[in-house]
């Protein structure tokens, strides 16, 4: 289903199509995503449409971004410490 | 790094091999001494400030940049099994916004590899429960897609 976002907003029924979930269970989707911010809904009439929203989405990228890059310079000093403390043995 | 990060939303993974035995890359992460002489990027030295190494025991690191910026990181040992594993929870007390309050998880296994050792680092756990219940909701393959999306959403 967010797979569907990525291209663009939906309405719920193009959402359930191709997916062989029940509305209701679309519906309960839907609810989580919208609580945890990241899709957003707009009425149109009687239609809803459903966009992603990138608030929701903005907190894990920047975790996942900056850990990626700590865990990784990290990795590299225990690499020069390791080397240091091997050639100090010898 | 961060392509890897990415790949999977829930968690950063990094892998090193090292030209030394299992043993020593595995005292590098247990002996206070030995991490202070390592643990951080470059230009970041680190102090131990408490380090209780059994499991349910505690850590706290401080790490300063070399600009002077100091934070401060903490957690509890969860599993050690000497020259394998290490697991520790680790919260950034500075960054309460990136570990959103939760106590992510860090797992470090250790292997011998072509005559030396491959260390391997998975961080785990989503900031927030609501981001992590939501995507458990059938996330698949759009994460470099969405990385994109936003980078043209900051750009606007």
């Amino acid at each position: 289903m967010l797979d569907r976002l990525l291209d663009g907003p939906a309405t719920v029924s193009q959402l359930g199509a191709n997916h062989g979930i029940s509305p209701g269970a679309i519906s309960q989707h839907l609810r989580v995503l919208e609580q945890a911010d990241m899709i957003r809904r707009t009425l149109n009439g009687r239609q809803h449409h459903i966009e992603l929203d990138e608030r929701g989405f903005q907190p894990v990228l920047t975790w996942a971004e900056k850990y990626g890059a700590f865990w990784g310079a990290n990795l590299e000093s225990l690499g020069e410490f390791l080397m240091r403390e091997k050639s100090d043995e010898h | 790094m961060s392509t890897d990060a990415v790949s999977d939303v829930d968690e950063v993974k990094v892998s090193a091999w090292y030209a030394v035995g299992v043993r020593q890359a595995f005292s590098a992460w247990t002996d206070p001494g030995k991490i202070e002489k390592w643990f951080g990027p470059k230009g970041y030295r680190a102090e131990v400030l408490e380090m209780d190494f059994r499991i349910g025991g505690r850590w706290r690191f401080k790490m300063i940049s070399q600009s002077g910026d100091v934070s401060h990181h903490r957690g509890r040992y969860l599993a050690i099994e000497a020259d394998k594993l290490l697991s520790f929870t680790w919260e950034s007390e500075e960054e309460s916004d990136l570990t959103g309050g939760r106590e992510t998880r860090v797992r470090v296994n250790f292997c011998a590899e072509a005559g030396g050792s491959r260390m391997t680092l998975v961080h785990e756990r989503l900031p927030t429960l609501q981001a992590k219940q939501a995507l458990e909701f059938g996330w698949s393959s759009g994460m470099p897609k969405l990385g994109r999306l936003l980078e043209g959403k900051r750009d606007d």
